[in-house]
């Protein structure tokens, strides 16, 4: 029992020391002011970022509102048609706007803002806001999640890079350790400061962004999204934290730490985001456009459009059909023989289309693959993938999207098919008419979108990656902390 | 002390600098990856080109069989922007712009464009942002110029030279000078060699543009440079001088841009194409209607005798014309809106060197907007010369014939710039600007070398 006693009044000191160094390193830091203008300088900048994202979400919300509603209006005033020629008219499906956009815009600016639904075809996303630019162009995509995944860890490495290393941090190492302060406490004691600091940011950085995101309006995924977004940038941070302080623990003089340090910084930061997807396109390619467009339609031509009656597939369903009714004529069938066509020719269509759709993202999830690979140089790459799948704004929440609305497609273009199969046309005209509106009301476009369950099990592998990092980290830090104590 | 023997004294200690040669070894694999990348670009840009090209062929051989049985046959035109002959430098905004066009001649000239196909490319590399060549020199290319050159004066000073060089014969603007000029000689000129080389190596064998690469890249490079002579005038310690040459560079070439590019969209938003699409859709929709109804209520009249082409051909094409006519209000206000925000795009890059440099290796490489709007221009003339052929035969009331059909023009995009475009020519003027601008800081901030 006093073994115990002795033993737990040990860790309340080892933890008070914790603190008190701790505290001491902040009051340090703000002293120095370096930091605090630092802070203060990406808090403004990213305020501006937010605050500029809210107007641009905002104003691309009720753009998209106007689009959708126009559309609609343009699709009911067909009036009287015949069914096949509303689905040449066809109309478009705007993007839903995503509210954590705000945060973290993602992958939004070289995505499809709409996708303009049509009969025999399934159109790619058009629109997509990174067109018509120029130079300047190339260097957009500034937001919170950029000056967290980017700026935050600059600014803790600027920070905590001579906290161990410095002359000035040696000598006052040397006091506190001749003063019986234990390593472990002087380096923990640090590394609080420095995720004190990282923790600060983050809230700071999230608080900014939340009044933006609640006025973009909050669905039913984003309150859980939230916490797990600040939870991944907290450990990110951390892990930054505790990698500067073992590095300048580990490394002879300050200089030495910077540059270490920095060179870590702009191979996590900068260069491996940028090379992992260029390998990754290297090592999947994906076939240019034209060529992708000349394969399917191809295939889906060479299949049963519904135009040309003559097709060998379509000769054996009329020879099935006139043979079920006992008929010599397609004319005589009691079933409109060109709607049959239509509706088996839409159908060979869209099961080309997605299976060669489904190619394609299949290539875009290997390539995803590929870049996981590289997380384990760059923590940003694995913080990258959580923060946009969270934010709703990678490749999977805008795949739900295209889902939804190839699913709406299919079924309206489908239904006008059947329109026209059921109804023969009247005597003395080419074509059964029919009331666009009428017939298409009971088919609605719902959005797609991705559960969070869903999102946090496809996350799993970049969340593991994130806690690697941040046990390498720590477990570099303790190393500093052991040959701190063997110094001593 | 002369200059020379302070510039040989430097270049020798930055030749036993094992970091110099780590930095420039790391160069050349990034600059040789970068350029395969580029020339990967262009290959694959090049087989899309030949599949568009094939297409075209293709169309043009089966619709050969319906002249004569209309007035024209002008069959779909597929007409295509190819690669500049430095294009493995920067692809730019080559991915931004259509390439390639969709011209049926009696279509509607708002779907030139419309039914092109994206590109499918990773969103995650576009996003993430083109590793070419452009983006080395731009991005990382001040970084090994500012790691090269960060502790330019400061370590003289930390270590206590300093005070030791100034009491020799040589006057500190001189010292400073012929040590700038020697890291330029030890790290710009290998920089500068390899880029080109591996521009070269990639394919970009112009002999004009790769003298052009060389210049861009010495001029911006030049100006890091100056900016490393002005850190090192301030700067007391090399932790300190390092620390400003980061956060110049973060400011200078990403927060600047990025910041600029975001007050641009506040102030000259990108005017939304997609609702201009819906609203030309529904004008076109309400044109179409009042046309048809307008066409049932006066009939044209019967000529005797009847026409060669019928004159209901001529009453779509006339009604065709008007429809571009009423529709050429909206489509000119579009245009203004898109060209107002290139505009302050095109106009701000002369006060970021790092989007001077970006552009000016966008024009060299022909991934530039101007060059893709210039295309857009040649395309809708094309378009409107093929009109002009259709409307011709009505004019004659004479149906087009085989030799006709053959000799149909065919399009073939005008490159027009001369070796150094006026663009170009700017961005190079704008960067030496920059470097005077700085130098003028260093001359004024002169004083606070001398102390140690």
């Amino acid at each position: 029992m006093p073994v115990r006693l002795a033993g737990d009044s040990m860790t309340v000191f080892a933890r008070s020391r914790t603190l008190g160094v701790a505290a001491t390193q902040l009051t340090l830091m703000w002293r120095e002011r370096r930091v605090v203008w630092l802070m203060l300088a990406l808090l403004c900048l990213t305020a501006t970022s937010v605050g500029s994202n809210a107007v641009r979400l905002s104003a691309q919300t009720l753009e998209r509102q106007a689009v959708a509603e126009e559309e609609a209006r343009l699709w009911d005033a067909q009036g009287l048609i015949d069914p096949h020629a509303a689905a040449h008219v066809g109309r478009a499906i705007p993007a839903p706007v995503k509210p954590l956009a705000t945060f973290d815009p993602g992958l939004s600016d070289v995505l499809g803002a709409s996708v303009f639904i049509e009969g025999h075809a399934q159109n790619p996303a058009r629109h997509r806001p990174i067109e018509e630019g120029a130079a300047l162009s190339r260097f957009g995509g500034f937001s919170a999640a950029w000056a967290l995944q980017i700026v935050a860890p600059l600014l803790l490495i600027l920070a905590g890079f001579a906290t161990l290393s410095g002359d000035v941090a040696r000598e006052r190492l040397r006091q506190e350790l001749a003063a019986g302060a234990p390593p472990t406490a002087l380096v923990g004691g640090r590394l609080l400061a420095l995720a004190t600091v990282a923790g600060l940011l983050t809230l700071i950085l999230l608080g900014v962004s939340l009044p933006a995101i609640l006025l973009q309006g909050m669905g039913s995924t984003e309150p859980g999204a939230l916490p797990a977004i600040g939870t991944a940038y907290l450990l990110y941070l951390l892990t930054f934290c505790a990698l500067t302080v073992g590095i300048s623990g580990l490394c002879p003089s300050a200089r030495t730490s910077l540059v270490v340090l920095l060179s870590f910084w702009v191979v996590a930061t900068l260069l491996a985001p940028r090379v992992a997807p260029a390998v990754a396109e290297s090592l999947v390619p994906i076939p240019s456009a034209p060529a992708f467009r000349a394969a399917v339609t191809a295939e889906a031509e060479s299949g049963v459009d519904g135009h040309d009656l003559a097709d060998k597939r379509l000769e054996a369903i009329k020879a099935e059909l006139l043979a079920r009714y006992n008929v010599d004529d397609v004319a005589d069938l009691p079933v409109n023989f060109r709607g049959i066509a239509l509706e088996f020719g839409e159908r060979n269509s869209t099961q080309t289309y997605a299976r060669h759709f489904e190619r394609i993202y299949a290539s875009y999830q290997q390539q995803e693959r590929v870049q996981r690979a590289f997380a384990g140089i760059s923590p940003t790459l694995a913080l990258q993938a959580w923060s946009r799948a969270f934010a709703g704004t990678d490749f999977a929440a805008h795949l739900a999207y295209l889902r939804g609305v190839e699913d709406y497609r299919y079924r309206l273009i489908q239904a006008l098919n059947h329109e026209v199969k059921t109804h023969k046309p009247r005597p003395g005209e080419h074509y059964h008419l029919a009331d666009i509106a009428t017939l298409s009301r009971s088919i609605t476009y719902t959005s797609h979108q991705q559960s969070l369950a869903a999102t946090v099990a496809a996350q799993v592998p970049n969340l593991a990656i994130l806690l690697g990092w941040t046990l390498l980290g720590l477990c570099l830090a303790f190393i500093s902390a052991a040959r701190l104590g063997r110094a001593a | 002390m002369s200059g020379i023997a302070v510039a040989g004294y430097e270049i020798r200690r930055l030749l036993r600098d094992r970091a110099l040669a780590g930095l420039l070894l790391l160069l050349v694999a990034l600059s040789a990856y970068a350029a395969w990348n580029g020339a990967e670009w262009v290959k694959q840009r090049m087989t899309a080109i030949a599949l568009l090209t094939a297409e075209e062929q293709q169309t043009l051989m089966h619709a050969r069989v319906f002249v004569g049985k209309a007035p024209s046959v002008l069959p779909r035109a597929q007409p295509v922007l190819p690669p500049g002959a430095m294009a493995v430098v920067s692809i730019g905004q080559a991915d931004a712009y259509p390439f390639t066009a969709d011209v049926v001649a009696l279509g509607d000239g708002t779907t030139l464009f419309k039914r092109v196909w994206a590109d499918i490319g990773s969103p995650t590399a576009r996003a993430a942002g083109r590793f070419d060549l452009a983006f080395i020199i731009v991005f990382l290319l001040p970084l090994v110029v500012l790691a090269a050159s960060y502790d330019l004066w400061a370590r003289e000073r930390e270590r206590g030279i300093a005070a030791m060089l100034l009491s020799q014969p040589v006057s500190v603007s001189r010292l400073i000078i012929f040590k700038a000029l020697a890291r330029g000689l030890v790290v710009l000129l290998p920089a500068t060699a390899i880029i080109a080389a591996a521009a070269y190596w990639a394919g970009a064998r112009d002999p004009a543009g790769l003298v052009c690469l060389i210049l861009i890249v010495l001029t911006y490079a030049g100006f890091w440079l100056a900016v490393a002579v002005v850190i090192g005038l301030r700067a007391r310690r090399s932790t300190e001088a390092a620390i400003a040459a980061g956060a110049i560079w973060l400011l200078l070439v990403v927060m600047a841009p990025s910041l600029t590019l975001t007050g641009i969209d506040l102030l000259a938003p990108p005017p939304s194409e997609m609702r201009f699409a819906t609203e030309m859709k529904a004008r076109l929709t309400q044109i179409t209607e009042r046309q048809r109804l307008q066409r049932i209520a006066n009939p044209a009249p019967v000529r005797t005798p009847a026409p060669a082409i019928p004159d209901s051909i001529r009453d779509s094409y006339a009604d065709l014309v008007a429809a571009d006519r009423q529709l050429a209000p909206m489509l000119a206000a579009h245009k203004r809106s898109q060209d107002a925000r290139r505009h302050w795009m095109d106009s701000v890059r002369f006060l970021l060197p790092s989007v001077a440099a970006q552009d000016a290796l966008d024009r060299l490489a022909g991934s530039d907007a101007d060059r893709a709007l210039a295309f857009q221009s040649q395309v809708a003339t094309f378009w409107h010369q093929r009109r002009l052929l259709h409307q011709g035969y009505l004019e004659r009331d004479a149906i087009q014939t085989l030799d006709e059909y053959d000799s149909l023009p065919r399009f073939v995009f005008q490159d027009i710039r001369s070796v150094l475009p006026v663009g170009l020519l700017a961005d190079l003027a704008a960067l030496i600007a920059a470097i005077g601008l700085l130098l003028i800081a260093a001359w004024a901030m002169r004083g606070q070398s001398k102390t140690p």
